[in-house]
């Protein structure tokens, strides 16, 4: 009941201060867990179920306003699916204090890249034809940009989420944004909707597995959701710089706890 | 967008929230029951499969709307390395049981 009651208000913070970051809540969601005393591999089980939940309440927003490029999203799944898989298939093997260290090194590689920030590319107007990508963002019809890119960094981001239980979207934005030079709404709508897949398929990898507590993921469920959309709430009434600056710090301090509890434990 | 481009969208959404919720819903009944009773995983485990079909769900709604070739064929290459790797999963866990 102890487990059950704090899992279930832990995620609801959890949930609260992803929405309001605009991430999954997966990095912080891990360490919750280990906290609460579930093992490293099984923390990561449960989060990728609720990266899945967390996807479906964004995504159906994000296909509704059309900010989603579902065509684009298709494109990336497939790459996000077999870097997921192959991550999930391996993370059991890995030591507890191994998950943690490389954990933390995640954390902090996404604080200095917040930190450090940068302008988004200018996304470029279709010209000639239709093309099978284009998409409509804020109005302004858009064309992505060397989707050669794509398939090694999807590989990368989705091998990221399978081994740690994040979504990846903080490696798939960036990319959508800065390389193929999506709108920056059109790339978190469209990293939002091929989270779910990504979710799913190393999901039933750790099922496979055993390392799927279900009964934290129900508990986990219900405070990260509601969460969720509170926090997404309070982040349209944040200044955007205010918001990478703690995000970044929280992410930070988030890094330094993982690293203490991972040499706690080899 | 227009509206008629909007309706598919608006399908694959309520579908997608449909099998989400239904899934989500029958893992903290199933859980609940855990908690207060001696109830087995039977009602989790489906909760749990259920909550996984959601993605398998959006491509299928995806192919029976989508009109546009390029994303049909995408979403049936999607849809069948989803198959893939769930009827991997379901052999692994149906075999184990």
């Amino acid at each position: 009941m102890e487990h059950a009651a704090v899992t279930a208000l832990g995620s609801l913070v959890v949930g609260v201060v992803g929405g309001t970051f605009g991430v999954g809540g997966g990095i912080f969601l891990v360490p919750l867990l280990v906290w609460t005393g579930l093992r490293p591999v099984e923390a990561v089980g449960v989060s990728l179920f609720c990266v899945l939940g967390t996807s479906v309440g964004a995504s159906s927003v994000a296909l509704k306003n059309g900010e989603a490029n579902l065509g684009l999203s298709l494109l990336l799944e497939p790459f996000l699916l077999v870097g997921a898989v192959g991550a999930g298939v391996l993370a059991p093997h890995l030591g507890d204090a191994a998950l943690l260290y490389a954990f933390a090194a995640l954390l902090l590689l996404i604080a200095a890249t917040t930190a450090l920030g940068g302008r988004a590319a200018a996304p470029v107007a279709p010209s000639g034809g239709p093309g099978v990508f284009d998409g409509v963002s804020g109005g302004d019809a858009y064309r992505p940009q060397r989707l050669a890119a794509v398939p090694p960094t999807m590989l990368a981001a989705g091998a990221a989420a399978g081994l740690f239980g994040i979504g990846g979207g903080a490696v798939v934005v960036p990319l959508l944004a800065q390389v193929v030079r999506l709108p920056m709404r059109a790339a978190t709508a469209t990293s939002t909707v091929s989270l779910m897949v990504t979710a799913g398929a190393a999901g039933a990898v750790h099922l496979v597995h055993g390392t799927v507590p279900l009964g934290s993921v129900a508990w986990a469920l219900l405070g990260v959701i509601p969460g969720g959309l509170v926090g997404a709430r309070l982040q349209s009434r944040l200044s955007h710089r205010v918001l990478r600056v703690v995000f970044a710090l929280l992410a930070l301090v988030v890094a330094i706890s993982v690293a203490l509890r991972a040499r706690g434990m080899s | 967008m227009t509206a008629a481009d909007k309706a598919p969208a608006r399908d694959i959404t309520r579908i997608v929230l449909v099998v989400a919720v239904c899934g989500g819903l029958l893992l903290v009944v199933g859980a609940a029951l855990r908690l207060v009773g001696d109830a087995d995983r039977g009602l989790l485990s489906l909760g749990a499969a259920v909550f996984l079909a959601t993605p398998l769900a959006r491509n299928a709604a995806v192919l029976a709307r989508e009109r546009r070739r390029p994303l049909l064929l995408l979403a049936l290459v999607g849809a069948a390395a989803l198959l893939a790797v769930y009827g991997w999963a379901a052999w692994r866990l149906l075999g184990a049981a």
